[in-house]
């Protein structure tokens, strides 16, 4: 690797061949010019067509776990990102961002949401619950005692989003049947294969133990 | 030889215990990689190859140093890229967004070079060469004409044509790194399966000494085997930091994830199987290829589970590359394959002598606890009742079906495993060693383990893992972690209980090796009302901290598991969906430290196999050289609908020490499920995934023949 940067001057470790090999023309086929990352050139991807000196920060406001808060942010910045990176509130997670996996799930409003699938601004005004705000204190909410008593979860990375999208489900039906369970369950994804102590758990709390 | 304490004196050891970091887990308390914010952090990103093989003519990296929001940007000096997403150049910026941005200003000028795909494209006549080393590499065993020659004089012969497709990992937390150099030290938070083995990768790279390394992994999500090498994702990291002069977050996206960080290979297999007129095997034959991408590695042991005769096997496997990132070891590298091949021709072969495979089994199966296995699981799935004589002659519409998969695994442990027991004044123990939870649990064993063996309650523990600041652990993988891990805990603690029971001894008036130690009472084995509790004896050291290191010892742990499963599956005829209805699991591991967490391993292993036989597929564009679905709608993994009942029959060997559990159940799963497909519809289905194309198309194959 060669690198460069703002704050040193260190040289490129190792030969550089290319400068090398530039002009030898061995093996032509064709050449290309790559214009753009491999990230933007998805089609569906973001393809930021405003650089950075034209873009301008805006306020947003939100109530997240019952606080109020402004906070500047970039238009383009999705809700998960501002909640992780700027408010650490890292229990949501981004894992597929693009609205596909579930770890991002939070309330907003009383109604499940991806996080990564919103802009920040468009949460303007919203009340949000995140992991974050379920425990009372030391005080686990049901939902996350019974996950633990369960063992509903392992590596634990899709866990927050698991367990809001069961409160979605177990707000609006306290009393789910294990069918039930797995349809509102379904736009969350989990790799270590939890599912069927997450179904255990969400047993245990249908017939009103699921709080609030 | 060291021995486990009797379980009826154990109150954790082989009982459901929740995990300790569940809490901090279900709270988001818990910081992983991924979460690490540190001030000043910077985001890196890495320009990828958007061809799958091309010569780098030229890249003009200044577009991103000129931006101003760009602290460091590295050339990657590549001269050749050899697959789609092979890394090129990287960035590190004040936001992701302006990261991503500052990529889009370098350019880069490629030379196309031709490519392959494909095993069938790599293995062509006259295919494009795209490695030094050829396209293939052949591995050879026994004597084709021999084996030919024992099938033609065998009773029954059969032959399948097996696929197995590329997996790839699919971490939920994607790899990579949170760096900061403090002078000369890097301290590196990554998302790892072995913090040691990074700690030394790191040294190497930066030609430093290990110890001005520190990595950290507190927790991580997910590794599945991929996650052992710091990998270029975390040298750019650490390079982007000390070219920057500040902390660097670089963790891969979904779809870097998809196509740079390993995968496991895929099977394509031949096989002819013999057996004589007492359905015993007599012979198997194998011709093979599978890709592990560009490294091209891509074998799986054969003959699986049951006992061929000596000089009756031959293999000729290809080990293909091909244009695409490289495998990396996947749960149970290899088996699999093996299993999802045997299980299959064996099935064939059951039927065609004309036996209840379940019995076939069981005259061919060599090992005695799956013998006994065997007649567990068919029990419990009620083998007499639900297993189709004739394949395929149940109920019209939705067809069900029963089928049975085996496997084995090896496991075992590393002697250099270290642990450290503090014993404070207080009472309170700190057990502590660099090991990492993948989310296998083994936080919670070492503190299970260590509670027990103190004969204190967990609520006195604190275990402490993750860290290279904490005494040596090996890598988690080969499922060695449990048998490496949980000896050294009970023979440090154990030692830390002898000198602890030598400092108190002279107050109790006996002999150190007189005492020990019950749910939280030290007293004298001969005389009970000579004891002390545990706080009083802790206060004992006066104001010493009881600090000792310990290591692994034998005759705690083995190695090698035998498992089997059952699978009922309902096939709609009319959709094509399978859908897996009930699993039943055997297993083997030994002591079960943790009832609990190991019916999650084996449920989740379950989940991971039919996962990976009904609907996951790397998928890559023969014509523009690219992975198609790099991302996990198109890449589909199992969701909730998707999960049948599971029931978990541990197989208790307590007797046999601990042994690891994290990849002998995903070996059985993908067989047991094309048998009961076969048992429920009459059709064999030997390519995975089966998804609802593949089984009407081999449906309508039948019912047109």
């Amino acid at each position: 690797m060669s690198e460069s940067g703002k704050n040193n001057s260190h040289p490129g470790k190792g030969l550089n061949r290319r400068s090398f090999l530039k002009g030898m023309g061995t093996g032509i086929v064709g050449s290309a010019t790559l214009s753009q990352g491999l990230l933007s050139a998805a089609p569906q991807g973001p393809t930021p067509s405003s650089k950075s000196q034209d873009i301008t920060s805006a306020t947003v406001t939100m109530t997240i776990n019952g606080k109020r808060q402004s906070l500047e942010v970039e238009p383009r910045e999705s809700l998960a990102h501002v909640l992780r990176e700027r408010l650490q509130l890292t229990g949501t997670k981004i894992v597929c961002d693009r609205g596909e996996c579930g770890a991002c799930t939070v309330i907003l409003n009383g109604r499940t949401v991806y996080s990564c699938m919103m802009l920040a601004l468009e949460a303007e005004g919203a009340r949000i619950t995140t992991i974050e705000g379920l425990a009372v204190g030391e005080k686990l909410h049901p939902i996350q005692e019974a996950f633990v008593k369960h063992d509903a979860l392992m590596c634990g990375y899709c866990t927050p989003g698991f367990e809001l999208a069961l409160k979605g489900l177990l707000d609006q039906n306290p009393n789910p049947n294990l069918q039930e369970i797995k349809r509102g369950l379904s736009g969350n994804i989990c790799r270590c294969g939890t599912y069927p102590h997450i179904f255990n758990a969400a047993l245990e709390l249908a017939g009103g133990k699921g709080g609030k | 030889m060291a021995q486990w304490k009797p379980l009826e004196k154990m109150r954790y050891v082989a009982h459901d215990v929740p995990r300790t970091d569940g809490p901090a887990k279900v709270t988001g308390a818990a910081k992983y990689t991924a979460d690490i914010v540190l001030p000043g952090m910077l985001y890196g990103m890495i320009l990828r190859s958007p061809h799958a093989h091309a010569y780098v003519k030229n890249i003009d990296l200044s577009g991103a140093e000129k931006h101003p929001a760009v602290k460091a940007v590295l050339d990657m000096n590549k001269y050749t890229v050899r697959y789609y997403g092979d890394e090129v150049a990287a960035v590190a910026a004040t936001s992701p967004e302006l990261a991503e941005e500052a990529l889009d200003l370098i350019k880069v000028q490629y030379e196309l070079l031709p490519f392959v795909v494909t095993e069938e494209a790599a293995m062509a006549p006259g295919a494009p060469r795209i490695a030094e080393e050829g396209n293939v590499s052949w591995e050879r065993a026994g004597d084709k004409a021999k084996v030919e020659q024992i099938l033609a004089g065998s009773s029954h012969v059969v032959e399948a044509d097996i696929r197995c497709q590329v997996q790839v990992h699919a971490c939920l937390e994607s790899h990579g790194a949170v760096a900061q150099w403090e002078g000369d030290k890097l301290k590196i938070w990554i998302s790892t399966q072995g913090v040691h083995g990074c700690r030394e990768d790191f040294a190497t790279y930066f030609e430093i000494d290990q110890d001005k390394v520190e990595v950290i992994c507190d927790y991580m999500g997910g590794g599945f085997g991929s996650k052992f090498p710091v990998g270029v994702e975390g040298q750019v990291a650490a390079r982007l930091a000390k070219i920057a002069g500040l902390p660097v977050k670089l963790m891969l996206s979904r779809k870097e994830e998809c196509l740079a960080v390993g995968n496991r290979p895929s099977a394509n297999m031949k096989l002819k199987m013999g057996g004589d007129s007492q359905g015993k095997i007599t012979a198997l034959w194998q011709e093979s290829n599978g890709t592990g991408g560009i490294s091209g590695n891509a074998g799986f042991p054969m003959p699986y589970i049951f006992a061929v005769p000596e000089g009756a096997y031959y293999k000729k496997h290809a080990h293909v590359r091909i244009n695409a990132g490289t495998e990396r070891p996947f749960r149970a590298p290899g088996h699999p394959m093996s299993a999802f091949g045997t299980d299959i021709i064996v099935d064939m072969l059951a039927e065609k002598a004309g036996i209840d495979p379940l019995r076939f089994r069981l005259l061919n199966d060599p090992d005695q606890s799956r013998q006994k296995q065997y007649k567990i699981g068919a029990e419990r799935i009620g083998w007499e009742t639900r297993w189709n004589k004739v394949p395929g002659s149940g109920s019209t519409g939705k067809k069900r079906g029963v089928g049975i998969g085996a496997g084995r695994w090896g496991g075992g442990g590393a002697r250099s495993t270290k642990v450290q027991v503090e014993i404070f004044p207080e009472g309170k123990v700190v057990v502590s060693t660099g090991t990492q939870d993948l989310g296998t649990g083994i936080r919670t064993l070492v503190h299970q383990v260590a509670a027990d063996i103190l004969g204190i309650p967990m609520s006195y523990v604190t275990p402490q893992i993750g860290r290279t600041i904490y005494p040596f652990s090996t890598g988690s993988g080969g499922s060695i972690t449990t048998g490496s891990v949980t000896p050294a805990v009970n023979n440090a603690c154990n030692t830390a209980l002898t000198r602890l029971f030598e400092k108190v001894a002279p107050a109790l008036g006996v002999d150190a090796g007189d005492l020990a130690c019950e749910d939280g009472v030290i007293y004298a084995i001969a005389d009970r009302s000579k004891s002390l509790k545990w706080k009083e004896a802790t206060a004992l050291l006066q104001g010493e901290v009881l600090n000792i290191t310990d290591g692994w010892v034998e005759g705690l742990s083995s190695s090698g598991v035998a498992g089997c499963q059952f699978a009922e599956v309902e096939v709609d005829t009319e959709t094509g969906r399978i859908k897996p209805l009930k699993y039943v699991a055997v297993q083997d591991f030994g002591l079960a430290v943790n009832t609990l967490t190991s019916r999650s391993q084996i449920n989740g292993a379950i989940v991971m196999g039919i996962s990976w036989c009904l609907s996951e597929d790397r998928t890559m564009d023969p014509k523009t050289g690219t992975m198609v679905n790099p991302n996990l709608e198109s890449y589909k993994l199992s969701g909730p609908m998707e999960i049948p009942e599971i029931e978990v029959i541990i197989d208790h060997m307590p007797e046999r020490g601990v042994i690891g559990l994290g990849e002998p159940p995903q070996v059985p799963v993908a067989g047991a499920l094309a048998n009961a497909v076969y048992n429920a519809t009459g059709v064999r289905i030997t390519r995975m995934p089966m998804t609802a194309d593949v089984v009407l198309q081999a449906l309508a194959k039948k019912g047109g023949a």
